[in-house]
Order: C-alpha cells, then sequence, then structure tokens
C-alpha cells in the first residue's frame, strides 16, 4: 500500500511544481532589452566622476587614495588635474569621498565603454562635462500582483 | 576512523589501473575547466560508478589577496578583500573592519552597526541565491536557474539604493559606513521581503517538494554530526549536520543581539538538509531586515578613525554566507599591516568534499558536491 501512497504523492508533487512554472508563463519579464530600454539608475549611483573644475587644487589624495593607481595628476596651465583611466577604476568612489573640496562628484552615467584602450583616458576636461542626458526610463517595480519586473519610470 | 585515502597523481587526466585484488579503477579529472567544478580540478577515482577516493586540486585562482593587502594602506584593501566572493562582499568587508577596529578600539556608532547588519544579511540572500541558481542548473532544473537570479534583482537593486553600486560596494569602512539610508528605503525593503516570501513558497513548490529533486538529494553525500566536527566545517554545511552553532548567536556582533532570529539546523546531513538550511537562511535573513528598517536608531553612522593601524594583533570574525570568514591582523604602526592572515568559509569546507563523496555515485556528484556551497575563488583567495 505504502509505494502506491509514495507514487501518487510524487505525482501531486510533479503536478504542482509544472502548474508553478506554467503560472509564471504570463509574467512579465525580469530583463531590459538595453540599449533600447535603459535601465535609470538614482542619485547617488556610483557611476563616473564628475569634476568640478574651479574647486579641485590638485593636492593629488584622489591618487593617493585610488586603490588602481587609475589617478594621475596631470598640469593644466598652471594648475593641476586628475585624470582618470577608466580601464582601471573598480568605481569605489573613495576618491569622492576623501576629496576636501569637494571638487569631485558621482554621476549616474554607467554606460562608459569604449571602442579603443586610449578613449577610455578621460581627461580633466572631459571629466568635467557633466553626463549627456539619455532615455534612461526603466526602473525595478515590485507590486503585489505583478511581482517583480522592470516596468517604465511614472512621469512627474 | 577510517584508513586516509591514498593519494591521487595530481598530473592525471584519465586512466585505468588495477588493483591487488584485480578489481579495475578509473581516474577522471573533473576541472578545472568543466562546468561542474568551477574553476577547480576534482580528481576523482571510480569502481565502476561508484567514487572510491577523491582528490580536490585548488588553486587556479589563487591571487596573492593576502601579500596585495601587506602592501597597501587600510582604506585601500577594501576592494580586494571583497574581490574573492563578490556576491558575498560585505560579510567578507565586515571581518576585515572588526579586525582593525579591534586594534584602533574604536567604536561603531550603533546606527551604522545596524546598517552594516542590513547589508550583510542582504549579502547572505543574493549569495545564497546565487548557490541556488547553480544548484537548480547542477540537477538540469532550468526553471531553477532562472528564477533565482532574477530575484537576486530584489535585493541588489535594494543595495544599490543604500551603497550606490549593485555589487561590489566597499560600504563598511573602519568606523562605521559610508553613506545614511536613503529616503523611502524602509517601505521599499519591507515590500520587497514579503515579496520574496512568496516567492520562497514556490521555489519549494516547483523545485524543494518537487520528486525530481528530492529523490536525488535525501540520503546522499551524508556528512554525519562527528565527521562534520572533525573535519571543521563551518556555516550551512555545519549546520546542515546538525550541529548548532552560528557566530551570529555564539559570538553576537554588530547589532545581531539585539535582534531576534532564529539558527536554522538539519539533523540528517545529507544533500537535503544542507539545501533546506539554505533556504531557511534566506527565510530568517528576511526577517532580520524587516526588524532593522523598523528598529533602527538614530544618530551618527560614522566615527572618526585613523587611516593608521597601531601596533597590535587582532582577529576579527563573522558569520559570511558560506561559513565563518576571520582575519588575523597584526599591526606595526604604519597604515599597512605586518600581516593578515585570510580564512573564508569555503576554504573551511573544503575538507568536507572528499567526505561527502566517497562511497556515492558518479552521477550524485553535483548534488553532493555543491550542496557545500564551495566557491573555489573564495577558498583560493
Amino acid at each position: 500500500m505504502a509505494p502506491i501512497i509514495g507514487k501518487a504523492k510524487a505525482a501531486v508533487d510533479i503536478s504542482i511544481a509544472y502548474l508553478t512554472g506554467i503560472r509564471h508563463l504570463f509574467h512579465r519579464p525580469y530583463t531590459l532589452r538595453f540599449p533600447q530600454q535603459r535601465y535609470a539608475v538614482e542619485k547617488g549611483y556610483r557611476g563616473r566622476h564628475l569634476l568640478h573644475l574651479d574647486r579641485c587644487t590638485g593636492c593629488g589624495i584622489c591618487a593617493w587614495i585610488c586603490p588602481e593607481k587609475c589617478i594621475t595628476i596631470v598640469p593644466r596651465g598652471q594648475r593641476w588635474y586628475p585624470q582618470y583611466f577608466y580601464g582601471r577604476c573598480c568605481f569605489c568612489h573613495f576618491c569622492t569621498d576623501y576629496c576636501p573640496e569637494f571638487a569631485l562628484e558621482e554621476t549616474v552615467e554607467y554606460d562608459i565603454a569604449e571602442y579603443t584602450r586610449d578613449r577610455l583616458v578621460w581627461s580633466p576636461e572631459r571629466l568635467s562635462k557633466p553626463p549627456v542626458k539619455k532615455d534612461d526610463k526603466y526602473v525595478f517595480s515590485v507590486d503585489t500582483i505583478g511581482g517583480a519586473s522592470q516596468v517604465p519610470q511614472k512621469e512627474e | 576512523m577510517s584508513a586516509p585515502p591514498k593519494p591521487v597523481p595530481l598530473t592525471t587526466v584519465e586512466s585505468t589501473e588495477t588493483s591487488e585484488s584485480g578489481a579495475q579503477t578509473l581516474t577522471l579529472s573533473v576541472g578545472p575547466q568543466h562546468s561542474g567544478s568551477g574553476h577547480m580540478r576534482l580528481i576523482v577515482e571510480v569502481d565502476g560508478d561508484i567514487i572510491v577516493n577523491v582528490a580536490p586540486d585548488p588553486g587556479y585562482v589563487h591571487r596573492g589577496i593576502e601579500k596585495i593587502i601587506e602592501l597597501r594602506n587600510i582604506i585601500k584593501s577594501i576592494p580586494v578583500i571583497e574581490r574573492p566572493s563578490i556576491i558575498d562582499a560585505s560579510n567578507l568587508n565586515h571581518a576585515w573592519v572588526r579586525s582593525i577596529e579591534e586594534i584602533q578600539g574604536v567604536e561603531v556608532p550603533r546606527r551604522g552597526q545596524y546598517l552594516r547588519t542590513l547589508l550583510n544579511e542582504m549579502n547572505r540572500i543574493m549569495s545564497h541565491l546565487y548557490w541556488l541558481s547553480i544548484y537548480g542548473v547542477f540537477l538540469g532544473h532550468t526553471t531553477m536557474f532562472m528564477w533565482p537570479l532574477g530575484d537576486r534583482e530584489l535585493f541588489i537593486d535594494l543595495a544599490e539604493k543604500l551603497t550606490g553600486a549593485r555589487i561590489t560596494y566597499s560600504y563598511l569602512v573602519p568606523g562605521g559606513v559610508r553613506r545614511d539610508l536613503p529616503p523611502g528605503f524602509a517601505e521599499e525593503a519591507v515590500k520587497r521581503t514579503e515579496y520574496f516570501e512568496k516567492r520562497l513558497k514556490e521555489y519549494d513548490r516547483i523545485f524543494f517538494n518537487n520528486p525530481l529533486f528530492t529523490s536525488r538529494a535525501k540520503g546522499i553525500g551524508v556528512l554525519s554530526k562527528e565527521k562534520a566536527i572533525e573535519l571543521g566545517c563551518t556555516g550551512p554545511t555545519l549546520r546542515g549536520s546538525g550541529v548548532d552553532a552560528d557566530l551570529r548567536k555564539d559570538e553576537p556582533y554588530a547589532a545581531y543581539p539585539e535582534l531576534d532570529f532564529e539558527v536554522s539546523t538539519r539533523p540528517d546531513g545529507d544533500s537535503f538538509s544542507r539545501a533546506m538550511v539554505h533556504m531557511d537562511e534566506m527565510r530568517e535573513s528576511c526577517k532580520i531586515i524587516r526588524q532593522i528598517v523598523k528598529k533602527i536608531p538614530s544618530g551618527p553612522i560614522r566615527r572618526k578613525a585613523p587611516i593608521v593601524l597601531p601596533r597590535g594583533v587582532a582577529y576579527g570574525r563573522v558569520e559570511s554566507a558560506r561559513g565563518e570568514c576571520s582575519f588575523y591582523l597584526i599591526g606595526e604602526g604604519g597604515d599597512k599591516p605586518y600581516r593578515a592572515r585570510y580564512i573564508t568559509g569555503s576554504y573551511r569546507n573544503m575538507a568536507a568534499i572528499p567526505a561527502v563523496l566517497l562511497g556515492n555515485r558518479l552521477a550524485d556528484m553535483p548534488t553532493a558536491w555543491w550542496s557545500i556551497d564551495y566557491w573555489p575563488v573564495e577558498a583560493d583567495r
């Protein structure tokens, strides 16, 4: 008798497993079609750096604290500024934390991949430009009925 | 006490040999590029399809992190220390800052302690989910591969709001943490953990109650309580063998003494028990996260700590997702440590790999092996 009960229970459990999976055929997807659909990160995200040229004194504390040695201090006329090599940067943003003059800032720009190695070297002038506004509008949202998925951000 | 297994030549790729009694065995090399072993090699000797000898061959992803730490100051070391297990970054980071604070004598503000605990528990869930997804695909269950990896996004996104980074946070620094809670975080955390607990019930229905899994996991890879203690196992591997050992309870640190949670143990010591310990821990972590966002005190998040490591010795340890992670740190007055010994949970659990595999069939190897939650990068450091 016992084997029959065991087999029946196994059949029920397998059916439940299949039904659980089938229910999710109609679930909204978790993934985005990057770069057509772009994920919007919030302010405070540790993307590439923004350098305020007027505040920077060229003291070099950012280069000292950088764990990956990706910052070089380069001369520009009478002054010195940091230059970043993003091929090495690990985006820990200790440089931003340690800057005594608040000359460095995090930006929400996260896609800075380039085709050549040279383009990954960001000069002080390039770092000082604010990020270009892109069509980032998808956010990760959880609601109790539809579940978790990436949805377009609500217009404010 | 059985006789120790005879050594297997490390150069072997595939060979047969005949013992004195006339039985023929075959030596197989699983890894290091095998999808079923990760970045390591298991040299398995089989008689028919029964495993008679196993020799783990780690070291393919050794990076010399202990030496790198000696050459950098204590802040610069933080991103390096996270690298062995980026899916469990903040727990490893916590062991490091604990050992530094012990030498420096810095006390962390209570709000900072709560924020550390919050990120640690989120990391524990993320790490267990990663483990679960690999476990699913090892057993040929593709849905169980996709779902946990998708649900990790719940907590990755939450951690991104808190720390600014998705995986490698560098959030814990000596003296406290780097950022305060963003507005609206508490409601979002409660909503997501409640949703995630519903998802865990679905995991049970599709995988853990599924006979396709239970018939392959129950009674496979048994590690007895005595053997687990003898081998020095830790973390879910030890608790899956029925030993109630968790640093969060035994030696409470950060905000754990003020939080209410259970340590999950299972008595059987087989692959199923170890898997269920992971599931129970994710449920407990959800409870802890909700308690933290409710009880978090106000006040400063960080106290000023010098960048200098005074002369002294410290041992800082935490319960990471894969077991006890510890630092033995010697300071000599400069900004760099004289020596830092770094031991992780996977390294301690490596001894259990032969113990759970011996006597099983080769087809049961993925179930038994991955239930230990051995992460080669973390073990090699």
